[in-house]
């Protein structure tokens, strides 16, 4: 045992089981009072991570376990937005589960929430706070019972006001919002104070900014008396004259008045922190989140906030978006749990909410308590904060079923294409949402059986075939062993001992989940039930992808092949370039060629997190370059036109794989050839054109079917560019990224599956068309010689 | 016989136009690395500056008008994300001290015509100072300042002149490291990748061997078998996999990004192994056959030994995989404290990309750092491993 590679490995052993022992301990679920010694039953629950959560889940920490002795408190920080449902999915979900609103049927019908009704009953002052006129709002505690059962406890929420910069309204002579606002007066005042401040064609100071998503949406179309669903709130309905009318006015607004700031998705620059650099006079429908923000940054200029302005029609209509809290059903004590929300929910819980300041708390008792509203401090006009909720003007979102969050995507998609790329009129908008929301909210569930229903027989044939094949298998071995001698057979014996790793893990984990595959992609499958709620739907997975009914296949689609249109036949060719100056011998190049070859091998997050920078609008290198060639500023991270290029720079930026392996088939040519050619007086280009093209030309196919295979299996880049995202107007949506949101985001495993094949399907098709095509172009040494002329 | 004696000429002329071809493409590669580091050690506010900066600096302002010096001294604890939050102190000729502090976004910075690029404009609505500054112009270049106050207590056209000072932040590495354990993470990340090195070694070696030494029926297709593996998408089999670990209670653990590499299921390694295996003289083994030993024990003291190129390559190969991997990580890790470095770098630049850049970019530079060093050190490996899996596949 005196040799490098055993001792490296036994260094390797020592090293694992060293670096295992140093490994950052789990959560505990089971802790110890410190005096008695007694077990504490511990309340786990995923809560944010930042600086003022961290005050937040301090202070609740220290009252509850104060008040209760033999309970604990275990926070998961997280960033990941579906860490949640993940974790429920996979049964580890936490004890307590926060609901925003738009999540509560998810959560409902994945069975992740335990009835509390029986809980609840037994709490006479809780009760008696819930009912009617307690001291819930009501408005708040509506969506957290269903069918006379309570699941949840009403939690926090947040109203939709105006902000506004009370010294642009001095400036301009105009009067401050009251409750006798309606939209003309906010269109005039907005107009009055939009300005070019030093007139250099650009407007400096903006009228207006309204939240362009969902919610401020719909608040428009509310107070409008326009509507999205239907009436019996099965269907999206937006094709109503009023609602068509609210979105012309946010359209004209933006479009025609022009006193609203454009397109905000250059990174770093956002509409909140406009205002709080005093650029925009007017800003909401907007939460009552950013006022944290607001209260400690804003120093330069005074500003309040007020209620929404009526709607035409003199209608007052604001949105609410509640969250709950709720005892998870995988938790092992309920009535622990219970105890914690109870007095997360109670009024000394919803103070220290209060005072944290990012959502209003759920209680009356509580709405106007000094940690909310502060007299001494901004805004003055808190009162407008709750005016809303407690008039009664207050409404919830409109509410639909599960899909509801596809269908929110749906608008946000839509408007998102009106506002910011004005892609589409209001009219043709509100009819595009109904289209594609209705056809969201009609697909199909699963008529047709559970797999388990499915009696024995019918899986017979399978059956049969796996038990011929495995007894074919032994009856073959049996004939065939007959004939070894001994020695053979143990030499066999370790033959099968030494790969059954391998064997296994082939089984396991590629033939097994091949086979699996295939049949999924035939099946519905959503979240992680038992697998025999998976249902046989035939081919309506594939039909789904391909006839467009999923809208986001085809741009998927579209994505990865501009990218590939791009990004392959220019990394080709300059890899082929660099290669052929790389091949000369001249001093230094191996240097050269480690430092293309470098950026190839470092870390996707490290390098992505890198061009996300350089790619910066403002302050990235990419646009001051291209300023000094005179291109105008590009807005690459934000504009569906140019996104994909900045992944088609980062394959050019670690081209040096290609390189590499162009230089090994060069360096491959034989030099007689060469020769034979100078002699025949062929100069730099010809030689290249005869003689070194032909020779490398498998190569150079070789390299063509990788890079098309790798560039549909673009994933990491893109997903860490923008956030999981598909980027701008979805025009960055990789294939694969877009399988990925499908199988593992949403859990539809069945989809994801189709998916998946369509892939291999695509790959395989392309890769057939240019192994038929190379005969064309590929000279194979060998293949010309038998004579193929 | 004109060819002859044009050639060796024609030939450095062509050596030259080829390095410098090469030098100028040397830059692109190399400057966002440098960018990354000199990002690292910025402030936070110069970060997202616009223009960028070469160079992690300051800029210091000092001018003397009839009033006294104007201090403009760039305050990093208030200032924002992406935004600059100067602290203006301006001794007045009587004696008294104006303080004030003046927001300069980055984005705010624009040219002020397109004739000058240099120029950039200052439009402050916010200035409050007993000296009412009515416009301010900044004109910027690399080195100096200028910033002319146009008000009715300083004097118009004050010059102050800036210089820019190298002012390398070196505690964000620290500070990084206060912000998120990433030194946890970086013990997680050196756990995945030395087990999965050491499974991958130690598997696909031994299926390798067999593959390469042992007889046995059905070798060859079942070689066939893995070699066909190296051309199927991940994908495919992702599901049900995904499914698999999540239904055995593997989720958030690292079990599935082991379990791959304890299995050998690195077609590419495996092959490697055998190819070379197949290299090696048959007398070795079979005197020590004849002596009596296993399979096991002449792999372990006769062949292993002697594929240390092979380790080597599989070694690096395997540590770079694992240290760059993204997907898996992603697919299968949750909770807080079993992240992996790529994932909490993800995390990080989701949850504090903005407001925290610079740390951002200390962290992913702790992140390159070791792989260019290996990639250094064992740069001839990387280039055999890729022409192996380029041209002989």
């Amino acid at each position: 045992m005196n040799n490098p590679v055993n001792w490296f490995i036994l260094f390797l052993c020592t090293a694992v089981v060293g670096l295992y022992l140093i490994l950052p301990q789990p959560r505990q679920t089971v802790t110890h009072d410190p005096v008695t010694g007694k077990e504490k039953k511990t309340v786990t629950l995923v809560f944010g991570g930042l600086g003022r959560d961290r005050l937040v889940m301090n202070e609740v920490k220290e009252k509850f376990e104060a008040a209760h002795p033999d309970m604990a408190i275990k926070f998961i920080r997280t960033f990941s937005p579906r860490k949640v449902e993940t974790m429920i999915a996979a049964g580890i979900a936490p004890d307590v589960l926060i609901v925003p609103y738009d999540k509560v049927p998810y959560y409902r019908e994945a069975g992740a929430i335990l009835d509390i009704t029986s809980f609840v009953t037994n709490d006479p002052e809780l009760y008696a706070d819930l009912k009617e006129g307690g001291d819930f709002y009501d408005v708040l505690v509506e969506p957290f019972h269903v069918e006379g059962k309570i699941d949840m406890l009403p939690l926090w929420y947040t109203p939709f006001i105006l902000y506004y910069n009370k010294d642009l309204f001095d400036k301009n002579g105009v009067a401050y919002p009251d409750e006798t606002w309606t939209w003309e007066d906010m269109r005039a005042a907005a107009k009055k104070m939009t300005h070019d401040t030093d007139n250099d064609g650009k407007i400096d100071e903006f009228g207006l900014y309204f939240a362009q998503w969902q919610h401020g949406i719909e608040t428009f179309i509310f107070q409008n008396g326009g509507r999205i669903l239907n009436e019996d709130g099965t269907r999206v309905d937006m094709t109503d004259p009023k609602t068509i009318e609210a979105l012309q006015f946010l359209y004209d607004l933006k479009f025609k008045d022009k006193v609203c700031p454009s397109n905000f998705l250059t990174p770093g620059v956002s509409p909140s922190r406009l205002f709080r650099q005093g650029k925009i006079a007017i800003f909401g429908p907007w939460g009552v989140f950013s006022m944290v923000d607001f209260k400690t940054e804003i120093t330069s200029f005074d500003w309040d906030v007020a209620v929404l302005p009526k709607g035409p029609t003199g209608k007052r209509a604001s949105l609410v978006a509640p969250a709950a809290l709720a005892v998870s059903s995988q938790s092992p004590h309920p009535e622990v749990s219970y105890e914690f929300i109870r007095f997360m929910t109670s009024k000394e819980g919803m103070e220290i909410i209060a005072k944290w300041g990012l959502f209003l708390p759920c209680r009356k008792s509580v709405a106007r308590s000094p940690a909310l509203c502060n007299p001494h401090e901004l805004p003055e006009n808190d009162a407008a904060l709750i005016h809303d909720v407690e008039n009664g003007y207050a409404h919830l979102p409109a509410y639909t079923s599960t899909r509801y969050g596809d269908v929110y995507d749906v608008i946000n998609e839509e408007t998102y294409r009106m506002l910011d790329m004005k892609y589409s009129t209001p009219a043709e908008t509100t009819s595009n949402i109904t289209t594609k929301a209705n056809r969201i909210l009609a697909r199909v569930q699963p008529m047709q059986k559970p797999l388990s229903d499915i009696p024995v027989i019918l899986w017979l044939p399978l059956i049969i075939i796996f038990v011929c094949g495995v007894t074919g298998l032994i009856v073959w071995f049996r004939k065939t062993g007959r004939a070894m001698g001994r020695a053979s057979r143990i030499e066999e014996r370790w033959g099968y001992i030494l790969i059954s790793p391998w064997l296994i893990g082939f089984c396991l984990l590629t033939a097994g989940p091949l086979l699996v595959s295939i049949f999924l992609s035939f099946c519905q499958w959503q979240s992680l039930s038992s697998i025999g709620s998976a249902a046989f739907v035939g081919v309506s997975n594939y039909v789904r992808a391909l006839s467009g009914l999923d809208d986001k296949f085809y741009p998927s689609l579209y994505a990865t092949l501009k990218y590939t249109a791009f990004a392959v036949p220019i990394g080709l060719t300059a890899a082929l370039f660099l290669a052929l100056l790389l091949n000369r011998k001249i001093r230094g190049v191996t240097i050269f060629r480690t430092l293309y070859f470098l950026p190839a091998v470092l870390p996707s997050v490290a390098v992505t997190i890198l061009w996300w920078y350089l790619f910066n609008t403002e302050s990235g290198w990419i646009n001051h370059l291209l300023a000094f060639i005179g291109i105008p500023s590009i807005n690459w991270l934000g504009d569906p036109r140019f996104a994909i290029f900045i992944f088609v720079f980062m394959h050019l930026w670690a081209v040096g794989g290609g390189i590499i392996i162009y230089l090994a088939a060069l360096q491959g040519v034989p030099t007689e050839l060469y020769e034979a050619a100078e002699i025949d007086g062929a100069g730099h280009w010809s030689r290249f054109r005869h003689v070194t093209l032909p020779m490398i030309s498998p190569v150079i196919f070789f390299n063509l079917v990788m890079g098309i295979i790798g560039s549909f299996q673009v994933f990491n880049q893109a997903f860490i560019m923008f956030d999981g995202g598909g980027g701008p107007d979805d025009s960055t949506l990789f294939y694969v990224l877009h399988l990925y949101n499908e199988a593992i985001t949403h859990y539809r495993f069945g989809y994801g599956a189709a998916l998946a094949w369509i892939l291999f399907v695509i790959i395989l098709i392309c890769t057939l068309l240019i192994f038929k095509s190379s005969s064309l172009w590929v000279y194979y040494e060998g293949a010309k010689r038998k004579g193929r002329a | 016989m004109r060819i002859r004696m044009t050639a060796p000429l024609r030939e450095r002329f062509v050596n030259i136009a080829t390095y410098i071809v090469v030098l100028v493409g040397v830059i692109p590669v190399l400057l966002p690395l440098f960018w990354l580091i000199s990002s690292s050690l910025k402030t936070k506010d110069t970060v997202f500056l616009a223009p960028p900066q070469w160079l992690p600096s300051v800029m210091e302002y000092h001018a003397t008008s009839d009033f006294g010096v104007v201090d403009l001294i760039v305050d990093d604890t208030f200032a924002y994300a992406t935004g600059t939050l100067w602290r203006v102190h301006v001794p007045l000729a009587t004696g008294n001290y104006v303080h004030t502090t003046l927001d300069v976004p980055s984005d705010v910075l624009l040219p002020a015509n397109t004739q000058d690029t240099d120029a950039f404009r200052l439009p402050l609505p916010s200035w409050q100072t007993t000296a009412d500054v009515i416009r301010t112009g900044l004109s910027h270049n690399n080195s100096t300042a200028t910033v002319a106050f146009v008000s009715d207590m300083v004097m118009p056209h004050d010059v102050i002149c800036g210089k820019s000072v190298l002012n390398p932040q070196w505690n964000n590495y620290i500070k990084a490291f206060q912000e998120e354990p990433f030194h946890l993470y970086l013990i997680n990340t050196l756990f995945v990748t030395c087990a999965g090195m050491l499974g991958n070694i130690i598997s696909c070696s031994l299926v390798g061997y067999a593959f390469a030494r042992l007889r046995f029926r059905g070798k060859n297709i079942l070689f066939l078998l893995l070699l066909s593996t190296m051309m199927l998408p991940a994908q495919v089999s992702m599901i049900p996999t995904f499914v698999m670990y999540v239904k055995i209670g593997w989720l958030d653990s690292f079990k599935p990004l082991l379990a791959p590499t304890m299995l050998a299921q690195s077609a590419f390694f495996v092959f490697l192994f055998r190819q070379f295996f197949m290299t090696i003289p048959a007398d070795l083994e079979d005197a020590a056959r004849i002596d009596g030993c296993t399979p096991l024990r002449i792999y372990w003291d006769i062949i292993l030994p002697l594929a240390t190129p092979v380790v080597i390559v599989v070694a690096v190969f395997s540590f770079m995989t694992a240290w760059n991997d993204f997907f898996g990580p992603l697919l299968y890790l949750n909770s807080d404290e079993k992240q992996t470095l790529a994932l909490a770098l993800n995390n990080f630049k989701t949850a504090f990309g903005y407001r925290d850049p610079q740390l951002l970019m200390a962290a992913s530079t702790i992140m390159i750092i070791p792989a260019v060093v290996i990639f250094f050190c064992a740069q001839k490996v990387f280039i055999r491993g890729v022409v192996i899996t380029g041209v002989e596949k």
